[in-house]
């Protein structure tokens, strides 16, 4: 993910570029993409969670969930007003963004969490891999 | 007798037993609070039996061990993170510091550059007022000084990490030599056959400590352990410790030796991690950049102001002094060179009405002189690139906390003690150690009988 510069902070590049296309926006569209950026947070928010405690069903769900809410919120042609002082906008697009980066570093620390893991139990009986780590290279050889 | 005797024997030792077993216990109780504590588990083990002809007769039971409850992946784990915990806290700090020289104010360099160029706007448009002339020359010099500000503050940010650095370096140094100390006292209680949980839980303590200090491998031995950097630099190694010391370079700047090494860039975790990254990295980059947009600005505006003339019709001259050749310090140094508002080269063909040259030093202003970029648009991509280095910096220790907090809570569910646990378990050595006990008194009853036998 990208990011720019707006006069309110950093704010994603995606949602910038997707939301402000061609601005002013009309209030129903503004309610209606502010919803959306709303149900992301929301979704962001459980995803965290969820990958905390492992829960793989959650994840795939929220995945799947902010996969269409970033078309939804694409497909709006509005601008959210971020450079015209609509403050609820761009705190829930900083939020969202903070959201995003920390999930990024979780699944960081999930995927080495599980490598490790695999590495433990794969124990000397495999190739070891130093990328991809030995669950992989016992994947490769089966 | 010899076997009412060996019963005996055998009741004396699950008393013996229970009693060490109800001890741990009451340790567990009396540590439901102490932070680090890890719970501890008596390991019974039946005696060796004793074979009599056919017969095979138990001995008894005896204590084995009181062990520690812990996860040795997890604490690794908990270690790992409290490294990248550091290493973003120091981030964060560091760089929310840095912020602030970004943070729009009327005296940030935003604001100095676009008050510079309204100012030659100004000139542009009354060429021969002086008060206006005037006015330009201390904006001049106002930019100059947010350049400076800017600047210096950076310097000493650096220098004050550098001490951080230093104080960092002397923490590690005083656990290593704690670890190593307990390593001893471990290896001396495990080798006589007693238990060292507590002190097994006090060096865990403090390798957590070092960990937020430095990204460290434990690497256990027989009955001890060794530290090393993340690149193999020792620390401990049993019961010795090594130093870590720091030097100057030639600039000044804290290097980190081991062994005579210099390990400074091999740091890369834990808070030593974090400050190296933001002393040596991220401020110097910072500092790059605005030393460009400095040199470039001053370059640009000196090359229009030589090629116009001042209110005297003379040849005009630098508005600001010289930036160094290849631009480095040039924002701590950057100086306006001019003092007489005359000198200002606003005209174009040597008349005092002309504003020719006046109108091309404002044309600087959307002209791409800082490496493809008009000044303004280079500064706010410094601003972004500090913005996003301390969003990043304050998401990875927001990841941190909540990995952390999760990790703890499971060392918790795992060492922790449970009052609940424990009362069960004292119940259940109370009952055994009376059980016990009601034997003696059966086999000492036995004993009275088989003596009075004897008399009567």
């Amino acid at each position: 993910m990208s990011y720019a510069q707006s006069s309110n902070g950093v704010i994603p590049q995606f949602l910038n570029n997707d939301l402000c296309a061609s601005p002013p926006s009309s209030e129903p569209e503004f309610e209606e993409a502010l919803n959306l950026l709303r149900q992301l947070e929301f979704s962001l928010r459980n995803s965290q969670s969820a990958l905390l405690g492992r829960d793989l069903d959650v994840i795939r769900k929220c995945s799947l969930e902010q996969k269409q809410l970033k078309t939804r919120l694409a497909r709006l042609s509005s601008c959210l007003g971020l450079e015209s002082g609509r403050p609820e906008a761009s705190a829930t697009m900083r939020r969202i963004l903070h959201l995003g980066k920390v999930q990024a570093s979780l699944l960081l620390r999930a995927q080495l969490s599980i490598r490790t893991l695999a590495n433990l139990r794969a124990g000397t009986r495999v190739v070891y891999d130093a990328d991809q780590g030995a669950l992989f290279a016992a994947d490769a050889r089966e | 007798m010899s076997s009412l005797i060996a019963s005996l024997a055998n009741a004396l030792s699950g008393l013996t037993a229970e009693q060490g077993a109800l001890q741990a216990t009451s340790n567990n109780v009396a540590n439901v609070n102490t932070p680090g504590y890890s719970r501890e588990i008596p390991e019974f083990k039946t005696s060796d039996p004793v074979v009599l002809g056919a017969l095979t007769l138990g001995t008894g039971v005896s204590l084995e061990s009181i062990n520690s409850a812990r996860d040795s992946i997890l604490e690794n784990r908990i270690q790992q993170e409290t490294q990248s915990q550091g290493e973003a806290n120091a981030l964060v700090s560091a760089l929310s510091q840095m912020q602030v020289n970004f943070t729009s104010s009327t005296s940030d360099i935003g604001t100095a550059i676009s008050n510079f160029f309204n100012s030659v706007n100004q000139v542009a448009a009354s060429p021969s007022d002086l008060s206006v002339r005037q006015a330009m020359l201390t904006a001049a010099q106002n930019l100059a000084t947010a350049f400076n500000v800017a600047a210096n503050n950076l310097t000493s940010q650096r220098t004050s990490l550098d001490q951080s650095v230093q104080q960092a370096v002397g923490q590690i140094n005083q656990l290593s030599g704690q670890i190593a100390q307990l390593n001893g006292e471990i290896a001396n209680l495990q080798n006589a056959g007693e238990s060292a949980c507590t002190f097994v839980d006090q060096r865990t303590q403090l390798i957590d400590q070092l960990s937020s200090l430095v990204d460290v491998s434990v690497i256990p031995t027989d009955n001890t352990l060794t530290i090393t950097t993340a690149n193999g630099t020792s620390l401990v190694a049993g019961q010795q410790s090594f130093q870590l010391t720091t030097h100057p370079d030639a600039s000044g700047v804290e290097h980190l030796f081991a062994e005579g090494s210099d390990i400074t860039s091999t740091i890369v975790s834990g808070q030593l991690g974090g400050l190296l990254a933001a002393r040596d990295q991220q401020i110097p980059a910072i500092q790059a950049q605005l030393d460009k947009l400095a040199s470039s600005l001053a370059n640009a505006v000196n090359g229009v102001q030589v090629a116009g003339y001042d209110l005297n019709g003379a040849a005009g001259t630098n508005l600001f002094k010289t930036p160094p050749p290849n631009g480095v310090g040039a924002a701590a140094s950057l100086a306006v060179s001019l003092t007489d508002p005359s000198l200002i080269a606003a005209s174009s063909d040597g008349t005092a009405g002309s504003n020719g040259n006046a109108q091309a030093l404002y044309d600087l202003r959307n002209q791409a002189i800082v490496q493809g970029q008009s000044p303004t648009d280079y500064y706010s991509g410094i601003v972004f690139n500090v913005g996003n280095a301390v969003s990043n910096a304050n998401a990875e220790q927001s990841a941190s906390n909540l990995v952390l907090q999760q990790l703890n809570d499971q060392r918790a569910s795992i060492s922790g003690v449970s009052l609940d646990q424990e009362a069960a378990n004292m119940m259940q050595y109370q009952q055994a150690y009376a059980a016990s006990a009601q034997v003696i008194s059966a086999i000492n009853t036995m004993m009275q009988d088989v003596i009075n036998m004897r008399t009567s």
